[in-house]
């Protein structure tokens, strides 16, 4: 008595169909979506273990990498790739800096998880924008949750308070 | 979900190679200023020139392994978990329980294609007796595999849960307040709920997620006490009847930060499996909002089942319903208080007065954003009656 509509496995027929049309968002795409038109030059900058230890005071976030992927805009402002982990995996984020350290944009460039990837959202992530040094920038405090992707929303967040105390600590 | 990709390293990789080539070059021009005899000085400036392009080889190389996406280490298996231990002083119990522990695993096989699981032990205790009665079990909650087919779609296959509701795929204990689970989203919505099939989720424009799943079928009793009650209609994907299939579809917005509304509508031709001589079809309705702001939380759900059919209508369990509203305020970012008040009632359909009701009030304590230590007291009313307070204690990683 097997009544399985024959469209039941249309969804196995669309995985085998489709699974290479994946679309890349570059870090060369990333920057011109935040800064388009502008130069940008790469400057990578490893901390110090005393600018570490300071970042960590500010923000309240362990630093794990030292390494701070930058890029120096021309017509001024700054272009850094980061990453923190969601849930289990790395999330990594582009986050574009105003010349005056303020939070121009952000844009997710690789989430890795089954669950919480709405923290890809627009509305969610133009809550950063205009962020200083001067803000909280906290989950549930001046930075709104999203149900079901409450690990990824603070650690983004966290990550973005992280980078802003990177500015003011080693690029300034 | 989606793979997008850093494609600094392309970049930076040609740079590197186009060193090594000039390096080569470099090598050529030296050999043969040597072998004509150019003077010593000028190939002792060729031998520094190679010197040095050595080293920016060096540096670009460098370079080039920094600027890889993966330099923070994607991780190719996960272990994550959760787990809750229960005091429940209640008009019915007084014990100690640990409720839930719970184990997750992943691995990510590429960019595209990853697995997921969840195991659990329940009630910290399992032997298998002959009579029959062991105190715990050993569960498989979720097992699949998700494969990206574009950056907004993915197909999945497994075993899953359902999409429904609000704690059913969130489960978590630091996610929630109170002690055990919500009555509604137990005994209407048969939380944790898993089935075996496929599905495909994504985004049909930003912030509004869809879910269609095709998956194994509820299996009621069609007599006795449980008849036609959902929750012990549950399979659990262990050598389920497969005669008739569930059809799940759900709808999430989540376009504005703090807000998530959602709605699920699950069918399924015959609830008993093809047990009775006439079908039971079934209908499941569910809604819900979940509103953060500041320290301002709120949510709410209603759901309800359909079943058509002449036995379920004779015992009042064509109708089954339940809805609460729970607000809560966080007094600090790690101390929250909340109220619920639920109502439920598995026998709607006829003019038994069988609606329950309970009224949760308590607080959770984080010490930590992944662990939390709850209270709460519970007062039931209607048919039920079993009013005392609730302790657990919690984590997730």
């Amino acid at each position: 008595m097997n009544r399985y509509a024959p469209w039941v496995w249309l969804p196995v027929a669309a995985i085998s169909t489709s699974v290479y049309a994946t679309t890349y968002l570059t870090v060369e795409q990333a920057q011109q979506t935040i800064f388009p038109g502008a130069t940008l030059t790469q400057a990578f900058v490893t901390l110090t273990d005393d600018q570490k230890r300071e970042i960590e005071r500010r923000s309240g976030v362990e630093v794990s990498n030292k390494e701070v992927r930058l890029w120096k805009v021309g017509s001024g402002g700054y272009f850094i790739v980061d990453e923190v982990i969601g849930k289990h995996e790395f999330i990594t984020y582009a986050i574009g800096l105003n010349a005056d350290g303020s939070v121009k944009q952000i844009e997710i460039v690789v989430y890795r998880e089954s669950y919480g990837y709405e923290v890809r959202n627009a509305a969610w992530r133009r809550q950063f924008v205009g962020k200083t040094t001067g803000d909280a920038v906290r989950l549930n405090q001046d930075i709104r949750n999203i149900s079901g992707a409450t690990l990824s929303s603070r650690h983004v967040a966290d990550g973005v308070r992280r980078v802003l105390a990177t500015y003011v600590v080693a690029l300034k | 979900m989606t793979k997008l990709y850093l494609h600094q390293t392309a970049g930076t990789v040609t740079e590197w190679r186009a060193g090594a080539t000039f390096n080569r070059g470099a090598l050529v021009i030296a050999t043969i200023a040597a072998l004509l005899g150019v003077p010593a000085q000028a190939a002792s400036t060729l031998e520094q020139q190679v010197e040095r392009l050595g080293k920016e080889v060096d540096e670009l190389k460098q370079k080039a392994e920094t600027a890889r996406p993966d330099s923070g280490g994607s991780r190719k298996t996960t272990i994550g978990g959760y787990g809750e231990l229960h005091y429940n002083h209640l008009d019915s119990k007084n014990e100690i329980d640990f409720h839930r522990f719970v184990l997750f695993f992943g691995h990510n096989f590429t960019d595209r294609i990853r697995f997921y699981s969840e195991f659990e032990l329940e009630h910290a205790f399992v032997r298998d007796t002959p009579s029959g009665t062991p105190r715990g079990e050993v569960e498989l909650e979720q097992a699949f595999l998700d494969f990206d087919l574009t950056g907004n779609h993915t197909a999945r296959g497994g075993l899953f849960l359902i999409p429904v509701g609000i704690l059913n795929e969130f489960h978590e204990p630091p996610t929630f307040y109170g002690v055990e689970r919500n009555p509604v989203e137990t005994n209407i919505v048969p939380s944790t709920w898993w089935e075996g099939g496929a599905a495909v989720y994504g985004d049909l424009m930003p912030g509004l997620r869809y879910d269609f799943a095709v998956t194994s079928g509820l299996a009621v009793a069609t007599s006795g006490a449980n008849a036609f009650l959902i929750r012990n209609g549950r399979q659990k994907v262990s050598n389920a009847v497969a005669n008739d299939p569930a059809y799940t579809a759900r709808l999430k917005w989540t376009g504005m930060p703090g807000v998530e509304l959602a709605t699920t509508l699950q069918y399924q031709q015959d609830v008993t499996q093809s047990a009775l001589a006439d079908s039971v079809s079934a209908l499941l309705t569910e809604a819900h909002a979940v509103f953060t702001r500041g320290p301002f939380g709120l949510r709410a759900l209603y759901a309800q089942w359909n079943l058509d059919g002449a036995a379920p209508e004779a015992v009042g369990r064509d109708k089954q319903r339940g809805w609460y509203v729970e607000p809560s305020f966080k007094i600090t970012p790690k101390f929250g208080v909340f109220a619920r008040y639920n109502e439920w009632d598995n026998q709607a359909g006829n003019a038994t007065d069988s609606k329950k009701k309970q009224t949760d009030v308590g607080f959770n304590y984080w010490p930590h954003e992944q662990v939390v230590i709850k209270v709460d007291m519970q007062n039931q009313s209607g048919t039920v009656n079993d009013d005392g307070f609730n302790v657990g204690i919690g984590y997730m990683f």
